[in-house]
């Protein structure tokens, strides 16, 4: 297994997982604890093992307008996009996020459990393009996130950062160090593309300064109680973006792979999420029960916050929120209720 | 490091048995378990009556990470349960030999199942076995 740069930087006593390849964190303290400190102070995450593609050259932007949803040549310097990839069928090969460095220079951050998949797509499609060239990160950068309602104060003290005044999706580059106003957790926070060495410096000096450390269980139950999907968990390529509500992050006026293919399926099934009455962990593979169907959930967990059940999983077109379901877990059925994520209010 | 209190007895599973000066006998997990399971969401605890037996199945833990079996370390009659975890399974993590209790058994074969389980020392090397 791999370790990131950041590994000689976690505190003691951190429970390990094999995470596609690396060894991470799934909690360094409890994962409660840890997701509460996001939800109300900071917590700090090492997401480095994620997978970072430098994409450079005068056909930078019109290359990833060929493979994403997302419009890259609309994209300003500075500024971050969500996006999806897709392949012929229309269907996501991933999710992601490209930062605009400069006029021919973005920075792609797509998952680990793809990496493979991804580069071998991004290559292959790459030939067409005589300006362009597509470069995995170095190994020796590092990626952190800070997240929390104190986190971009943190930020700014610690580090002298200042991303107060930036809008979401934003970008500040610094000495080749990439500080961006995005996450995965619902809160406002920061990610932070850099040099190992500067980031386990970092690490350590947030930590100091009272970020909680977080491992990938607290990453997941935050970004459950907000409705993301997890790729490769909640999502594969029999998924389009329409089936995920994610018509914004869609640019249709453009060429782009899996353009027609997408057109030409018709939606059917919605992803959406349930909520049980009572306090119960929901999880991959517990089945809802909906007018005699049964419906199996991709993610599931206990939210922290509301201490009931939550899962996500892909309903009929047409489901209504609020409609009341049983669900099927370990412990026997239990009643619950279909929501339109996020199950919890505004951040 | 992981607490292994000298008066109790062990079970390869991880769960403590503390013979108590009445004769009952109290189990729970141990400080080693609870760490490897993370927070601790729901307890499924025994009734008071039921009969259990040595190394089956008694109880369960869920965690946010997994569900796991509590093996009862001695068979007898289950006469008490920590009904406190239903609002408090944190208490399983916190004070896993104390406040984190989870059932009270009158033995059938105390001596003879005993002997069978592991004082402190052959525990810690347990432990320090599996975490190598």
């Amino acid at each position: 297994m791999k370790t990131t740069p950041l590994y000689d930087a976690y505190p003691r006593g951190a429970s390990f997982i094999d995470f596609y390849g690396w060894n991470m964190p799934v909690w360094f303290d409890s994962i409660e604890r840890e997701h509460m400190s996001v939800r109300t102070a900071s917590g700090v995450f090492d997401i480095s093992h994620m997978n970072r593609t430098r994409v450079k050259g005068r056909d930078a932007a019109s290359f990833l307008d060929l493979m994403c949803t997302a419009n890259a040549s609309l994209t300003k310097p500075g500024r971050l996009m969500y996006t999806y990839l897709l392949n012929e069928k229309g269907g996501i090969i991933d999710d992601g996020i490209f930062t605009r460095l400069a006029e021919d220079e973005f920075l792609f951050v797509t998952n680990a459990c793809t990496k493979e998949r991804v580069d071998g797509w991004l290559l292959e499609h790459s030939r067409g393009f005589a300006h362009l060239s597509l470069e995995p990160d170095s190994v020796d950068n590092a990626m952190i996130a800070l997240q929390g309602p104190t986190s971009l104060e943190l930020l700014r003290r610690v580090l002298g950062v200042d991303l107060t005044t930036m809008k979401r999706f934003e970008a500040l580059v610094q000495g080749g160090a990439i500080f961006s106003t995005s996450g995965y957790t619902g809160e406002k926070g920061a990610e932070v593309v850099a040099g190992g060495e500067y980031l386990r410096t970092a690490f350590r000096k947030l930590v100091e300064a009272g970020a909680k450390p977080c491992g990938l269980g607290a990453r997941d139950t935050l970004r459950l109680e907000m409705g993301y999907p997890l790729a490769c968990v909640d999502t594969n390529e029999d998924v389009t973006p329409l089936e995920l509500g994610g018509e914004r992050f869609v640019d249709l006026t453009k060429k782009f792979v899996g353009r027609e293919g997408l057109l030409g399926r018709r939606t059917s099934r919605r992803f959406m999420g349930v909520i049980t009455d009572g306090t119960v962990v929901l999880r991959g593979g517990y089945t809802v029960v909906l007018d005699g169907d049964m419906i199996p959930l991709t993610s599931g967990t206990l939210s922290p916050v509301l201490k009931r059940g939550i899962g996500l999983g892909f309903f009929p077109a047409g489901t209504e929120a609020g409609k009341r379901v049983k669900v099927s877990t370990r412990r026997g059925e239990v009643g619950g209720t279909i929501t339109i994520p996020p199950f919890l209010g505004r951040r | 490091m992981s607490k292994i209190p000298d008066t109790l007895f062990y079970s390869k599973e991880h769960e403590w048995v503390k013979v108590e000066e009445n004769g009952l006998c109290t189990v729970g997990i141990t400080d080693y378990a609870q760490s490897k399971l993370g927070d601790v969401v729901t307890v499924d605890l025994p009734k008071p009556g039921d009969r259990v037996e040595f190394m089956k199945e008694a109880a369960n833990i869920e965690s946010f990470k997994a569900v796991s079996e509590v093996y009862s370390p001695l068979s007898g009659e289950v006469v008490e349960v920590n009904s406190r975890l239903s609002e408090d399974p944190g208490a399983v993590n916190s004070d896993p030999y104390g406040r984190g209790w989870l059932f009270r058994v009158r033995p059938s074969n105390l001596d003879g199942e005993l002997a069978r389980l592991m004082k402190a020392e052959e525990y810690r090397r347990l432990v320090e076995g599996e975490s190598a």
